[in-house]
């Protein structure tokens, strides 16, 4: 008799647990947290919509950028992942990966009818790689991109003495000139131990990579050909990484960037910038600005704040596009193009690939890009085609630089590459010189080897 | 007092000094930060020009963009603690009082394999328990990581509770019983009342291990309305421009229910925990 209560009681106890389980029809979807309130509220919006239209309940959940992978690679080694992913690191580090291995579902059925609205080399990004299947295709949607912009303040420019016509238009004149004559002047000026560049070299940082890679384009290095093919041994690419790799650290060998950069994470060159220890840094969005734009109408904070954050989006800080390439000619930047997923082994593949093609319509799309202020640019060529991009002054850089053309990440072509990003074999190679005091040369060899052992 | 009395008095002082200013510094910047202001938080002062309580109203009133559940997420961890630390109790006070002091057969079995759980890192367990969670149709629910923290907590609870119930006097039961006491009776009216300080101490550290779980929690839960307030500080990470008055407030504020548990029961901590330490 006991054990006849015992068993009615723990069937109830497994029937309350999965009664959720059994519930309507539903589709699972992470997201990355929105950087601004706007983001969420428009993938909010986006979901409530599709519920509306389909029935299905959409069960939303959103990480930060750094728990997003871990998150996810759990789900994939427990086998229950999510339906659609969508994560803001996922193309540096693991969406080409996941498509050579075989762990994503081909979503070219949904891509190919709408692939002409996207800009080429956005979907481009997207077309992988599948080495259990053998076969390219679209495993992965674009979403949004960024690139490499500067920022500084003008206000300490001017109080160094300078104007910013004065600002060199040549790569080697404009280091100089922030590395020598406005720091050395700002400071003698304010008294302040203020630096000229917030440089990044943190081992645990994106920006790090982004901004030693863009130098790296400044010397027209290119480190895989058109097949992925490694191009480390030719001559002239070790040549181009090692006059890469001396700009980069001369700028902290000079004194031009805080010492604590060595071991900046992403949000810390913002925050340098943010208390004026620096005038300037690169940075891969316009997340800067964007920042004080959101705070100028945050209704939270004081008037007096709300005032200061407008004069700074508006009249101190600047958005500007890199110094011409060491030979001259004008920047192409690299582009970053962030991707979504479906896994192969995703429970409701129907409805998430009419989620996805639902989110990819120009009026979910568009709210969601928009609601991030400008630090993501759009894909498609209806979303960069909009006013949003032209009537604002740092919008604007941020349009004409992606307008002048972009080129992909290597890892576009090798997916190997996004291993090398993992470790940040850059800004290794950075640490070698800055706080080992080995050579450039000797630093560069070391991560040529690295490279090839890995990306081979 | 003696020379060498003093000598060493100094000697201690010397060494504890630094070392009390070492732990106590992380807490001062926590705090440094929360009474700043946005734009004076980084400004390397030790005390700000003008403190202010305005992050703690912000975090009150779920003001920031990251602090908009923060009451649910508030109420999320109290929940679990609280029902990690009940069921650990109830679990572990029950085994070891049948190990212990009925003497049923297979305890020694139980005791050794509670043991064994601890040759086994609790994050190698994350993905099989997560997995495990999945099959059940938990994962997002606020069970599964009472589920899971039980699991972990229990083994250790059970182990020092009945390590503490051996040093009772067995004399106490045999009166007990010849004044005919059933089982239930000697739990409730003689058991549980000596073992007071143990039961107090094992249900702090399992209200406790789950209060300040960040891995499971943040593997198991995932909606923002389900997660523990551990897990959304890391959202404040997400951002590039992370808002640390607001996370430093938050963090303290989050602080303070186990310093409080801690400092109410600290009588009973140690010598509740060691209670199970040496086997008597």
């Amino acid at each position: 008799m006991k054990s006849i209560g015992l068993y009615t009681v723990a069937c109830a106890v497994a029937l309350a647990f999965a009664q959720p389980a059994a519930a309507q029809e539903k589709l699972v979807v992470w997201f990355t947290k929105g950087f601004y309130a706007a983001e969420d509220k428009a993938l909010d919006d986006m979901v409530a919509k599709f519920e509306k239209k389909t029935g299905v309940k959409v069960e939303l959940s959103r990480y930060a950028v750094q728990e997003i992978i871990p998150k996810t690679v759990a789900a994939l080694d427990a086998k229950n992942v999510p339906d659609v992913a969508f994560g803001h690191v996922y193309d540096f580090q693991v969406t080409s990966k996941w498509a050579y291995d075989g762990k994503l579902e081909d979503i070219s059925d949904v891509i190919n009818p709408i692939k002409d609205k996207f800009l080429k080399n956005t979907i481009e990004t997207t077309h992988l790689w599948n080495d259990a299947a053998k076969k390219r295709a679209y495993y992965a949607f674009p979403l949004e991109q960024q690139t490499i912009h500067i920022q500084y303040w003008k206000d300490m420019l001017a109080e160094a003495g300078f104007k910013e016509s004065d600002i060199p238009k040549n790569w080697k004149a404009y280091w100089d000139f922030w590395c020598g004559k406005v720091q050395t002047a700002h400071r003698k000026k304010s008294g302040k131990r203020s630096f000229a560049v917030g440089h990044p070299m943190g081992v645990d940082s994106t920006d790090s990579f982004y901004s030693f890679l863009t130098f790296m384009d400044a010397h027209n290095v290119s480190l895989v050909d058109a097949n992925g093919k490694l191009t480390v041994d030719d001559p002239k690419v070790k040549k181009g990484l090692t006059a890469a790799m001396k700009d980069y650290t001369d700028i902290f060998t000079r004194g031009c960037t805080p010492p604590s950069s060595v071991n900046w994470k992403d949000p810390d060159n913002n925050v340098a910038f943010h208390n004026k220890t620096i005038m300037m840094t690169h940075n891969a969005t316009i997340s800067i600005v964007s920042k004080w734009v959101d705070d100028s109408t945050n209704d939270k904070l004081k008037p007096e704040e709300r005032e200061q954050a407008k004069k700074n989006a508006t009249e101190l800080i600047a958005t500007a596009a890199f110094p011409n390439k060491p030979d001259g000619k004008p920047f192409v930047y690299r582009a970053a193009v962030k991707t979504g997923v479906m896994f192969a082994d995703a429970k409701n593949k129907k409805r998430g690939k009419e989620f996805i093609a639902f989110i990819l319509e120009d009026e979910n799309l568009i709210p969601f890009v928009e609601g991030a202020l400008g630090r993501w640019y759009p894909v498609t060529k209806s979303g960069v085609a909009r006013d949003f991009w032209k009537n604002d002054p740092h919008r604007l850089i941020v349009h004409n630089q992606f307008s002048a053309g972009t080129v992909p990440f290597e890892f576009t072509r090798n997916y190997k590459f996004t291993v090398l990003n993992n470790e940040n074999v850059w800004a290794k190679a950075m640490n070698r010189v800055v706080s080992e005091k080995w050579t450039v040369e000797k630093a560069v060899d070391e991560m040529i080897a690295r490279i090839k052992q890995v990306a081979n | 007092m003696s020379w060498k009395k003093a000598g060493t008095e100094a000697r201690l002082l010397l060494v504890g000094i630094p070392v009390a200013l070492w732990s106590a510094f992380p807490i001062y910047h926590i705090f440094l930060f929360a009474i700043s202001s946005k734009d004076s938080a980084f400004s390397g002062a030790l005390w700000p020009a003008q403190p202010t309580l305005r992050n703690f109203g912000a975090v009150f009133k779920q003001e920031h963009f990251f602090l908009y559940h923060f009451w649910q997420q508030m109420w999320n961890s109290l929940w679990i603690a609280a029902t990690v630390g009940f069921l650990t109790l109830l679990i572990a006070t029950c085994a070891a009082f049948a190990i212990s002091r009925l003497r049923v057969r297979g305890g020694r079995l139980v005791m050794n394999a509670a043991l064994f759980t601890y040759f086994i890192p609790a994050a190698f367990l994350a993905v099989p328990m997560y997995k495990a969670m999945s099959v059940y149709g938990l994962l997002n629910s606020s069970w599964s990581l009472v589920l899971a923290m039980v699991t972990l907590a229990s083994p250790y609870a059970i182990w020092v509770l009945k390590q503490a119930s051996d040093k009772l006097p067995w004399e106490l039961d045999e009166a007990a019983r010849i004044d005919g006491a059933t089982p239930m009776q000697l739990f409730r009216l003689v058991y549980l009342p000596l073992m007071l300080p143990s039961l107090v101490a094992i249900g702090t550290y399992a209200l406790l291990l789950a209060w300040n779980e960040y891995l499971y929690a943040f593997l198991l839960l995932s909606k923002e309305t389900n997660v523990t307030l551990a897990v959304a500080l890391g959202h404040f990470l997400s951002a590039d421009d992370s808002p640390w008055e607001l996370l430093m407030a938050t963090g303290l504020l989050y602080g303070l229910p186990p310093a409080a548990i801690y400092y109410v029961f600290r009588r009973y901590m140690v010598g509740g925990l060691t209670a199970g330490a040496v086997k008597a």
